[in-house]
């Protein structure tokens, strides 16, 4: 059943969470995440599922990693200071190839920041926060609606990429109350996790794979399931071998690299042969969407790309659609950290002009229309 | 045709602005028009500045947030160091309500489009200082904003379970009745189904 | 009495381990098999997770379920574990490093939640895979690669601690003690709750050579001088104690673990 309810963009991914199937959430308070861990500490006893309140944001992710381990679906969320902590375990989680689901609700920063005010700055902090090479997928929603569809999908990413998945929400989001259509489990296409079937005498946790995921047991099954984050073979021990070493790192980046096309896709908006694109995500693009539909009902010829799936940045579809642009403005709160993505697709840096806002406050759609009609005249 | 309207409720923490912004917002859902509310969020909540903002429409809601309102209710004189940018530029358009007893607009600031009311001392003599925002949102709901009194009172029971409940929508009912002795200010007009932006976007693939 | 099937926890075809001659990791390991084959747990519902260091390699010669994460994190992965999974029986094996210094703060939240967690703490006075540094178990004044003068910082009582912050069962013995050594793993299986067994253990190649305390057998007879009965050692004098440590069972107790305290909070919300 749909039902429509007027809720916050936290309440939206504690909501989801629990009807894309998630029964323990570990986490520790910080603003402005809070409302979420608020909220899971009453959804998830009410539905069988387990909450706990750990020592740091470490913890959390440790002890949501040991439960996913143990084959319930598992999340936490944090905002900045948090994330930072949780690198580490974040290394682990895509090393060993467990699923987990981090919301990240942005806040100002570096370091503690402006604990209540907004920014959008995590952007690189999230995928390049951990030491080692691998891939990760992250996720930014810009309403509440996306919220909720996003962490549903979320789960079932990191559940069909054994991968950790990052919800990118950020401190506006996390408060704005707006009409959310929430379809409940039935409703729902739910990724279930692939369970080894085979003798379980000589079972091997990462020896079967499946376009590249492996197919893995669960703490406590009769298959007997052997993690580490050293380097390791398909028998679960460890390894220095510099083959076994190769092959692993390569293939936890192609397991999700080369799958791109599953991964939530851009939203484009306005004229698709414009002269003119605004590349936005998060809330800043629901500026720049009003920003470029007054434009167009004003006359100009301007499109709009929304970036929903942020890492791994879906290069050849952003290039491809900004190649016949003569500008590109990148709208967001930082200093520029996507439009530096949109460099390393090779669009030239030219092309770009940046509409960056560092005052801890939202980009509004008067500012990014100015840039606009400058821009056009 | 187009049929907007971007609140700003700003006072002191305490006065109920959340749970307003949160009511108004409710009563607009449950009339089927689209709305979003945001809050302040921080300590002003529990003493200093404390605002909310809403936004009703007829149509799809791009940007969720509000950066000119169309109606600023002021019931705290701190308020109008945080608004003046607004109330100054924009002053001809923003509708401004404030509280006469307690906020008072500052001397040479009054446009054609102030409006002062008993908000506060209304609120104590019935209630308390906490039913503050429901005679606000009955003056709002009374002369500008179309929304059904019902959908008002209901959100109001469903804020406030009980006797709590009660009491808020005698404020409530109480606004309406200081808006009914300025009707002649009454503009609004009923909600008509609107365009909807966003089926015009659609999504790529990969 | 022929040993109980303890090869059946152990990956006999990855032998031999990669621990140095003497090492105490090994002789621990199957004191740990012994006591789970003696108390009949079987493989797929046993869990041994390590830290990092030289007694998390321990993981890498078991064929029960194995988890190894990151440095000091381990007993957080496992109350995670155990909450969705209260069925397995979930032995922790950490170094002195791991446990009293970067998992310090996780070793005082476990015991204080008391999760149903079997931790043994291997104590070798120092960080041997890192090539000897001082924890914050090496005894004070003991020469180590970081404390060539001596270390300068007192040491800590893990057991001690465990106790106040509400564990089960704690308890210490030696590498040299191997009986005990089995009977006390054996019993904190039995337990509910979080139980801590200290195993003081040498490291031939750092700890013992920096400290001049002579050969693998010397090193064994360190430990078994050195480390006396609680009864004894309680009944000493402060100078006395000077020179001594003790082993032995400081707390035995049932107090409600963590997934009782959770499952009566269902309970007496649901009312």
């Amino acid at each position: 059943m749909t039902i429509k309810k007027l809720l916050t963009g936290n309440e939206a991914c504690a909501y989801a969470a629990v009807n894309a199937g998630a029964r323990f959430f570990a986490g520790y308070p910080i603003t402005p995440a809070t409302e979420i861990v608020e909220l899971c500490s009453k959804l998830m006893p009410s539905n069988n599922g387990v909450f706990i309140q750990m020592e740091d944001e470490i913890a959390s992710l440790a002890a949501v990693i040991g439960a996913s381990l143990g084959g319930t679906k598992a999340f936490t969320a944090t905002s900045g200071p948090g994330f930072a902590l949780m690198s580490e375990n974040i290394g682990l989680a895509a090393m060993v190839e467990v699923p987990c689901v981090i919301i990240n609700v942005q806040r100002y920063g570096p370091s503690t920041g402006i604990a209540t005010k907004f920014s959008q700055s995590d952007v690189m902090a999230v995928r390049w926060g951990s030491p080692g090479d691998h891939s990760l997928i992250v996720l930014a929603p810009s309403s509440v609606q996306d919220c909720y569809d996003l962490t549903v999908e979320a789960f079932n990413l990191s559940e069909r990429f054994r991968t950790p998945v990052i919800l990118l929400s950020d401190a506006a989001l996390a408060h704005l109350r707006e009409k959310v259509e929430i379809r409940e489990p039935g409703e729902l296409n739910l990724y279930q996790r692939k369970k080894p079937s085979g003798p379980v005498d000589g079972y091997l946790p990462y020896g079967s794979l499946h376009n590249d995921v492996p197919v893995m047991s669960n703490f406590g099954d009769k298959h007997i399931l052997r993690v580490t984050g050293l380097v390791h073979q398909a028998s679960g021990y460890s390894s220095d071998n510099p083959r076994v070493a190769e092959e692993l790192v390569q293939r936890l980046a192609r397991k999700i690299d080369n799958y791109q096309e599953e991964l939530p896709a851009p939203f484009f908006y306005g004229r698709q042969s414009a002269d003119l694109i605004v590349v936005s995500f998060g809330i800043s693009a629901r500026a720049s969407l009003e920003a470029v539909n007054t434009a167009n009902n004003e006359g100009f010829k301007t499109g709009m790309l929304e970036l929903r799936t942020i890492w791994p940045f879906p290069s050849k579809k952003v290039k491809e659609l900004c190649s016949g642009a003569k500008k590109i403005l990148v709208v967001e709160a930082n200093r520029g950290q996507v439009r530096e993505q949109l460099i390393s697709c090779g669009i030239p840096p030219e092309k770009l002009r940046g509409i960056n806002k560092q005052n801890a406050e939202v980009i509004t759609p008067s500012e990014v229309l100015s840039a606009l009609k400058e821009e056009n005249s | 045709m187009k049929n907007t309207w971007r609140i700003i409720l700003s006072g002191s923490g305490g006065q109920g602005m959340g749970v307003a912004g949160k009511i108004l917002a409710e009563a607009a859902f449950l009339q089927g028009l689209n709305t979003t509310q945001s809050q302040t969020y921080g300590a002003g909540v529990r003493g200093d500045l404390s605002q909310s903002g809403i936004i009703i429409s007829n149509e799809d809601i791009l940007f969720p947030l509000i950066e000119k309102p169309d109606l600023l209710v002021i019931l705290n004189n701190k308020s109008y160091g945080h608004f003046a940018p607004i109330l100054n530029s924009n002053g001809a358009r923003t509708i401004l309500i404030y509280d006469q007893d307690h906020a008072p607009p500052p001397k040479g600031k009054v446009n054609r489009l102030s409006y002062g009311f008993t908000v506060v001392n209304k609120a104590r003599e019935i209630y308390s200082e906490k039913g503050a925002c429901m005679v606000a949102l009955g003056i709002l709901t009374g002369l500008w904003i179309p929304l059904d009194k019902t959908n008002v009172s209901q959100a109001i029971q469903e804020a406030f379970p009980g006797k709590t409940g009660l009491q808020n929508i005698k404020c409530f009912e109480e606004g309406l009745k200081l808006a009914e002795k300025k009707h002649p200010l009454r503009t609004s007009k009923p909600f008509v189904k609107g365009r909807n932006i966003f089926i015009f976007c659609f999504p790529l693939y990969l | 009495m022929p040993l109980a099937d303890y090869k059946q926890y152990v990956a006999m075809d990855r032998l031999p381990s990669i621990w140095c001659p003497g090492c105490g990791n090994g002789v621990a390991l199957k004191a740990l098999a012994l006591a789970l084959a003696e108390s009949e747990i079987p493989p797929d519902k046993t869990l041994l997770a390590n830290g990092i260091g030289c007694s998390g390699r321990v993981g890498d010669y078991v064929r029960c379920h194995r988890f190894h994460g990151t440095h000091g994190r381990t007993l957080a992965f496992v109350t995670g574990i155990k909450l969705v999974r209260p069925e397995i029986k979930a032995v922790c094996l950490l170094g002195d490093g791991d446990c009293s210094a970067i998992g310090m703060s996780h070793f005082i939240h476990s015991a204080r939640r008391n999760v149903d967690i079997v931790t043994i703490v291997i104590n070798n006075f120092n960080y041997g895979m890192t090539g000897g540094q001082f924890s914050p178990l090496s005894p004070y004044n003991m020469i180590t690669s970081t404390s060539r003068s001596g270390k300068a910082e007192p040491d800590i009582d893990m057991c001690k601690l465990a106790d106040v912050a509400g564990a089960n069962y704690v308890s210490r013995t030696t590498i040299y003690h191997v009986a005990e050594m089995k009977n006390y793993i054996k019993e904190s299986l039995g337990k509910k709750g979080f139980s801590l067994v200290e195993i003081v253990s040498p490291c031939p190649t750092y700890y013992a050579r920096y400290n001049k305390i002579g050969t693998i057998i010397q090193q064994l007879e360190w430990l078994k001088e050195k480390f006396i009965p609680i009864e004894r050692y309680n009944e000493m004098n402060n100078d006395e104690k000077e020179n001594f440590f003790w082993r032995g069972i400081l707390i035995n107790r049932d107090l409600p673990d963590l997934y009782q305290h959770m499952h009566k909070g269902v309970e007496v919300r649901k009312r």
